[in-house]
């Protein structure tokens, strides 16, 4: 529904970036993390009205609502780690950005571990 | 929430302080064009970083990463 103006925005960003580019690249990295952060918040509201409805269809039991927290949490460190090393690799530190998507994977790891005992426990409990 | 401001804000910063640091260049004042150009650079920082941590703090309460 607001496809234009996001569109209108990206071309109008991408264009003073790399006008910006030539001269002073840090002010086009600076550009270029702005422009994402701001088409994303545009659509944070949708993501906000997606994740209540499936909350609300997953709101049975107290199990059911702390698996769907950790599948968000999951998404968000995956989008974040994603974000920040494809501005890192913009920027051509590829480096920097091989070692934050280590940090993500560890991060998402240390999340969802906790359901992977539980899902873990229910099956042996089957097992017996 | 519009957001495009900030987009013009940023290359507005960038824009001027390229300008003056080429005019100082011109000039023969390298040091003030070096000056021109960290100025711009600090501004920018200034500014993108206060919306940056607004976006992220959204973005965080969205996805409950707090």
């Amino acid at each position: 529904m607001e496809m234009g103006s996001l569109l209108a925005i990206a071309i109008i960003a991408t264009v003073l970036t790399v006008l910006v580019r030539s001269h002073r690249p840090e002010i086009a990295i600076w550009l270029s993390v702005v422009t994402g952060l701001i088409i994303v918040g545009r659509i944070l509201p949708l993501i906000n009205f997606i994740v209540r409805t499936l909350a609300d269809i997953t709101s049975g039991t107290r199990a059911e609502s702390v698996y769907f927290t950790t599948v968000l949490k999951v998404i968000g460190i995956a989008y974040l780690a994603g974000f920040g090393a494809e501005v890192c690799r913009d920027a051509g530190e590829r480096a920097t950005a091989g070692k934050l998507e280590l940090a993500g994977k560890v991060i998402i790891l240390m999340t969802a571990l906790p359901v992977l005992i539980a899902v873990l426990e229910t099956v042996a409990r089957f097992a017996k | 929430m519009g957001g495009i401001d900030i987009i013009f804000k940023v290359a507005g910063i960038g824009i001027i302080s390229i300008v003056i640091s080429l005019i100082f260049e011109q000039v023969g004042r390298k040091d003030f064009a070096w000056a021109a150009t960290v100025i711009g650079a600090v501004l920018v920082f200034g500014v993108a970083l206060l919306r940056f941590k607004e976006l992220l703090d959204e973005i965080l309460t969205v996805f409950r990463l707090w």
